[in-house]
């Protein structure tokens, strides 16, 4: 394998073959967990990790995996992967494992983990599968990250928890304290998961007025 | 070697029955040999919440000053329980390993004055402090947390909130030192001892008032700490006025 399809592996999914705007999947945790940088940050994380994981596992198996029950067998193995993580958290990052509790039981049913194992994980080996996992959780995070960021600087008027905007900044630094800072309010649709909605609805419109080929005219 | 027939019936059982034993033997084990770790991590978690409505110390000072050793030496040290009836009558001298907070808040076949309250004293050199634990309902999920009481039963001393699920960036802003330490200072009653105080709806803290400012954005988490605070009154009120 050539090296050039190797860097493809993980920069496809960045761009031209991202798994939210182009794939369209994942789209549920996208809206849900976006709300803010560090949520965004650590989902980013953790999907990129049980995607390439569980890519390398499917894949090594998958000469053995009995074809009927092979969606069984990746729920299995993702599952797995998943509960592992959240024990980890628990036992070794406990303040961090409360803040995610409910987030991180979410990548079990993200849909980019099991579509990456169906599409690429069956029929190719397990190198390849585990950059392709690295790619696409890396292409998702990045989604994620773009989203999360609109949302916490308008929904909160903070960035990473630090205030910028709003009736807060007024307590802020020195240069927060004008008008222009802290007459803003806080619009509360951003918090809200519809938000996402609109946000990667935009998100994909410029991807695809960039690069028309990604046009789907059906 | 002959090509593996992995669609036969009994490959297929087979294989579920290798994996199953596998993932399940490989998560009991992961599970049971953590669980210790993680116990501690909570009762932890517990702990640092009760010290830190004890102390009532800024965001840097907590930082600071809250670490794991101090944490239990402080607890293990200076704080003792006891279980008290809502007639205010200590029925235990310490709290039962048996006995959870929750589980008895949330039991709708006791009624409240059948229940029973975990009260924490600090001896601050001579100076008691009272902690009393709230439980109630936010927006999405459950919150709670640690009121503590000066000697005089009436000024609180600190808070410490924590939740279940709250939205990010607002009602889970609870936990944050900023809304905390409004509460530091205040007292609970008015000079007739009648209950006198209120978490107000964001910006609405009437001027020179007695209170506390709730959190932006966050109507229904702020109605929920009004409330949660205003039951744990009730539910520590003979205790408090003996």
């Amino acid at each position: 394998m050539s090296d050039v399809k190797t860097k493809q592996l993980l920069t496809d999914p960045l761009s031209d073959n991202n798994p939210i705007t182009v794939q369209v999947l994942g789209i549920c945790s996208a809206l849900a967990v976006s709300g803010n940088i560090k949520n965004a940050l650590v989902m980013g994380v953790a999907v990129t990790m049980v995607a390439a994981f569980s890519n390398l596992t499917i894949s090594s198996l998958r000469n053995y995996i009995p074809s009927r029950i092979r969606m069984i067998v990746q729920l299995v193995v993702i599952a797995f992967l998943v509960t592992l993580v959240s024990i980890f958290l628990k036992a070794f990052s406990y303040d961090l494992s409360k803040e995610l509790s409910v987030y991180i039981g979410l990548i079990i049913t993200n849909c980019i983990i099991m579509g990456r194992l169906e599409a690429f994980a069956l029929a190719n080996k397990p190198m390849p599968a585990f950059l392709d996992g690295i790619g696409n959780g890396l292409g998702y995070g990045l989604v994620l990250l773009i989203v999360g960021a609109i949302r916490e600087l308008f929904g909160t008027g903070a960035l990473l928890g630090f205030t910028i905007f709003g009736e807060e900044a007024k307590h802020g630094a020195e240069f927060l304290k004008h008008g222009f800072f802290n007459d803003f309010f806080h619009n509360g649709l951003m918090v809200l998961p519809i938000s996402s909605i609109f946000i990667l609805g935009i998100l994909i419109w410029i991807q695809r007025s960039r690069n028309t080929e990604l046009v789907d005219i059906s | 070697m002959s090509k593996l027939n992995t669609d036969s019936n009994g490959y297929t059982l087979f294989f579920l029955a290798i994996m199953v034993m596998v993932v399940g033997g490989a998560l009991a084990f992961i599970s049971s040999a953590l669980q210790p770790t993680i116990d501690a991590n909570q009762e932890l978690d517990r702990r640092k919440k009760v010290m830190k409505a004890i102390l009532s110390l800024s965001e840097e000072e907590e930082n600071e000053v809250l670490t794991k050793e101090f944490v239990n030496s402080e607890y293990e040290g200076k704080v003792s329980g006891v279980l008290v009836n809502f007639q205010g009558e200590i029925v235990a001298d310490s709290i039962p390993a048996k006995y959870q907070f929750r589980k008895e808040m949330k039991d709708n076949t006791i009624a409240q004055e059948d229940k029973l309250y975990p009260v924490y004293i600090y001896d601050d050199n001579g100076a008691k402090v009272y902690v009393y634990q709230m439980i109630g309902s936010g927006l999405w999920d459950e919150i709670n947390g640690f009121l503590a009481l000066e000697d005089n039963q009436q000024t609180i001393k600190g808070v410490a909130f924590d939740h279940v699920a709250e939205t990010p960036g607002l009602g889970a802003e609870l936990v944050k030192n900023k809304f905390r330490e409004q509460f530091y200072g205040q007292s609970l009653f008015d000079e007739n001892g009648e209950y006198d105080f209120a978490v107000y709806k964001a910006g609405k803290l009437p001027k020179n008032s007695k209170g506390v400012d709730g959190l932006a954005g966050a109507t229904i988490t702020t109605d929920g700490i009004h409330a949660m605070v205003k039951k744990t009154k009730d539910n520590y009120i003979n205790y408090i006025s003996k």
